[in-house]
């Protein structure tokens, strides 16, 4: 016990006296969460827009109201030409136009008349801001048929559950998670193994009357407990800072997410088993881990939308599964049985790797 | 006589390469036990064997009657091993490697103060200095401490005093002979041949197989080609009055602490100038001022007629620089580096095809200029890191300690290298720890805290100081030297 408290003294001093080491321990989360939270992000908010019209009648008044009145637009520009028009997107002074035939007011008052145009060099953009547009023109257009009797059309109604104000921090905090946690516990605890195997101290380690897989599990320690803070410091930081609510039980939550610090753990013990240098562990750990994390765990693109063979890899990969169970608990609040699956992958993964580490393991040096 | 280690036919091989071969050997308890034998040989293999580190292929060992195999745990209960990379945690102070490592072998400091009370007296005056910050010798002490902590019955020193200045190491070996007082068996590899001498029986290895076993005397006389070659002679018969480096007052300071103080010399055209010093004396700092990598805190240094501080990149690209550190790409093969050297010092494409095979012919290394480099042994390395830094015929070269590691025959070969570029009219301005190589040289100077205390010729400095040898020179002069001003001048 003596040897095991003197471990992780020696272990937090490496931490806090390697700049850089403590900078990215402590400094990783936070940022993280505030880029992710407030400089990336999906959602349509002050689309720049222009109007081409030329009936300046109450209806179209009415509709453009209701378009400046949302938070996702902003009438910029209002044109009389389509010349004009094609300038603006030219100039990139504009994202999306509406507009509108010259005797608005005499038509039949729907949507189909209406022609909405958005800038498409981003694809994705382009179909949610034009989705967003056409909703809060149809709304607009009902409201006016309501004030003028004799049609009866039915709107068809969307509802958005567990998001209801679409925002794109609900989706990504739980692959941010997943993220850093696999950062801290497999990069880092595999680069701090293999450093001793460098400098030689690992040889003076081994002759020594220590069990090597203590040594080694007792620098996988000091890990451990960094990455129960960082978990704190994100589920506090996107509770209170990005207002993401925990729908579900927080204990549940921790539960999972104690299974994913163990397996990513593992994963960086497996890595120190296998590597020699620090950089071969750095490449394995940022080419091998982070990059599938960070593509596969749902917080740029949808898993689902990937094509099948991708689908496939990302089965593979621990914090794909630690996002979609984050995801339910915390977001859509759902029982433990719903994510029994994620949970019995995440699992079997754990107790593969340590399979696989033992074997691995060695005594001796080779 | 008990032995307290024994090995009987052991052998191992990395891939393709035997690193020992049929390897029998008794060590008696309580000797100091010598391994001496040039770079590659499989000095280190035998330790890590021993130390249970490594499983031989064959043959069996036991230390203290225990299967190295078998009964690592025992073993590693018994011994203490320093491996030949200084093995202490560079970001944890003195005192808190200390401790670590005496609580990892179950014992504390205070339980065992008195093993080691005379050793960590010499470095308790900076306990609470990182280890990285301290000097050759200091880490070297505080390496032994940590290796001594738990009483071991046996030392396992693998190349204990690599890089370490002639006063330290002698102090070392004074520690070594009063462990060995306290019934203390000791296994230790070293290049030096003096630190040889010191032990009671030494083994000579080469290419993984034992010569021979014998007192040092025997061995040292009977393998006299290899251990102790013949002194060099060399008339240097260019030198004339021209200086190709003048230095004047410089000075170097680092916040508060003086690294170079002062100092002034010149060295003349085609001389061989020796630039000797304890780790730490500031010998670094002043060699880098002068290849126009540092700037000076005040003073003057031309070199070659060029002022260091404003026309460092004039400097740069007319000399030649080979340190120890960083000299050669292990994975490109002896040609490439050949040619990518000479390219990056403009030498023109047309000249390098035939002056690389000259180069090669004349260093020896014609059939091996496709091999890998990282395949070369230690001592080729050297030779081939030399001719590249003299490739684009620089009038003026600086090597930075050239020789580290390899043994004296190897030593005295590239001397021979030294002496043919010298001979052609290129300034030597060379460091070395090694004594016999500080003989070679025209002249040489002695810094101590960032001072120099003695330049001349050293034939004129034993004279002087009534010395036998330069060793003795050296340590009369680097003795006063306090261990304090030593720690500062490394920090």
């Amino acid at each position: 016990m003596k040897q095991f408290v003197a471990f992780i003294r020696k272990e937090f001093y490496h931490i806090f006296r390697d700049r850089r080491t403590t900078l990215i321990l402590i400094g990783m989360p936070i940022t993280q969460i505030i880029l992710f939270g407030f400089a990336i992000s999906t959602e349509v908010k002050n689309v720049q827009t222009a109007i081409l019209s030329n009936s300046p009648d109450i209806e179209t008044r009415h509709v453009i109201d209701r378009l400046d009145a949302s938070e996702y637009f902003t009438i910029k520009y209002i044109v009389h030409s389509s010349e004009e028009l094609n300038e603006l997107f030219r100039q990139n002074k504009i994202e999306l136009a509406i507009a509108f035939p010259d005797d608005f007011n005499k038509q039949r008052l729907d949507t189909e008349n209406l022609q909405i145009i958005a800038d498409a060099t981003d694809p994705n953009q382009a179909i949610i801001r034009s989705t967003y547009a056409n909703g809060i023109i149809s709304t607009a257009l009902a409201e006016l048929r309501q004030t003028s009797p004799g049609e009866h059309l039915t709107l068809v109604h969307s509802r958005l559950l567990y998001n209801p104000r679409m925002q794109s921090t609900y989706n990504f905090v739980p692959g941010i998670m997943g993220l850093i946690l696999m950062l801290i516990c497999a990069m880092m605890t595999s680069i701090s193994i293999v450093r001793e195997k460098e400098t030689g101290t690992m040889e003076v380690l081994l002759v020594s009357p220590m069990n090597a897989l203590f040594v080694t599990l007792s620098k996988a320690v000091p890990y451990f407990v960094l990455s129960l803070l960082n978990l704190a410091t994100i589920l506090l930081l996107s509770v209170f800072v990005l207002k993401v609510p925990v729908a579900g039980s927080l204990a549940t939550l921790l539960g999972i997410s104690l299974l994913f610090i163990f397996v990513s753990l593992a994963l960086g013990l497996f890595i120190s088993c296998v590597t020699r240098t620090q950089v071969a562990a750095m490449l394995i750990s940022g080419m091998v881990l982070m990059i599938p994390t960070i593509i596969f765990s749902g917080i740029i693109f949808p898993i689902e939308s990937m094509p099948t063979v991708l689908q496939g890899i990302s089965c593979l990969i621990p914090a794909r599964w630690y996002a979609s169970a984050v995801r339910k608990v915390m977001i859509e609040g759902v029982p433990f049985a719903f994510v029994l699956q994620e949970t019995g992958i995440l699992m079997a993964m754990a107790i593969l790797l340590v399979i696989l580490t033992t074997r691995k393991f060695k005594n001796r040096l080779e | 006589m008990e032995h307290i280690i024994e090995i009987n036919h052991v052998s191992k091989r990395y891939g393709k390469v035997k690193a020992l071969l049929d390897v029998t050997l008794q060590v008696r308890k309580g000797e100091v036990f010598g391994l001496i034998g040039p770079d590659g040989s499989g000095k280190s293999t035998l330790f890590r064997i021993l130390t249970t580190l490594l499983l031989a292929d064959s043959g069996t060992a036991t230390v203290n009657g225990w299967n190295t195999a078998k009964d690592f745990k025992q073993i590693r209960r018994i011994v203490g091993y320093m491996p030949g990379k200084f093995s202490l945690y560079q970001d944890l102070t003195v005192k808190e490697n200390l401790e670590f490592f005496a609580t990892i072998f179950h014992t504390t400091v205070a339980a065992h103060y008195e093993q080691i009370r005379e050793i960590y007296e010499q470095i308790a005056p900076f306990r609470d200095r990182q280890a990285g910050a301290l000097s050759g010798g200091m880490k070297q002490k505080l390496a032994l401490c940590c290796a001594l902590i738990h009483e071991p019955a046996i030392l396992f020193l693998d190349e204990p005093t690599t890089g370490v200045d002639p006063v330290s190491r002698k102090e070392f070996w004074e520690i070594l002979r009063r462990l060995q007082e306290r019934g203390i068996t000791i296994m230790i590899s070293t290049p030096f041949m003096d630190e040889a001498r010191r032990c009671d029986r030494i083994a000579f290895i080469q290419n993984g197989e034992i010569k021979d076993v014998d007192s040092p005397t025997v061995i040292l006389e009977r393998f006299k080609d290899i251990l102790c070659p013949p002194p060099l002679t060399h008339k240097n018969s260019l030198t004339d009055s021209q200086p190709v480096i003048q230095v004047k007052q410089l000075v170097k300071q680092f916040g508060n602490f003086t690294a170079v103080d002062h100092i002034s010399f010149e060295v003349k055209r085609g001389e061989i100038f020796g630039f000797l010093g304890a780790n730490g004396a500031g010998k670094t700092t002043a060699m880098r001022i002068l290849c126009g990598l540092s700037r000076p805190t005040s003073g003057e240094a031309l070199v070659m007629g060029y002022d260091v501080r404003t026309q460092s990149e004039d400097i740069k690209r007319h000399i030649g620089y080979m340190s120890q550190k960083f000299s050669l790409y292990e994975d490109l093969s002896v040609r490439e580096n050949i040619r990518l050297f000479a390219g990056i010092y403009g030498v023109p494409d047309k000249d390098i095809a035939p002056r690389s095979d000259q180069t090669l012919h004349r260093i020896g290394l014609f059939d091996e200029r496709d091999t890998l480099v990282k395949e070369l042994p230690l001592g080729w390395k050297q030779r081939l890191a030399f001719s590249i830094s003299i490739f684009h015929e620089p009038r003026l070269v600086f090597l930075d300690e050239p020789t580290g590691g390899v043994d004296p025959a190897t030593r005295r070969q590239f001397w021979q290298f030294i002496y043919h570029a010298a001979d052609q009219g290129i300034t030597i301005f060379v460091t070395t720890h090694y004594m016999d190589e500080a003989e070679y040289c025209d002249r040489i100077s002695i810094m101590v805290d960032g001072q120099i205390k003695a330049l001349d010729t050293p034939a004129n400095l034993k004279r002087r100081f009534t010395a036998k040898d330069l060793d003795e020179v050296f340590q009369q002069l680097t003795r006063n030297a306090t261990n304090l001003s030593k720690q500062n001048h490394e920090s």
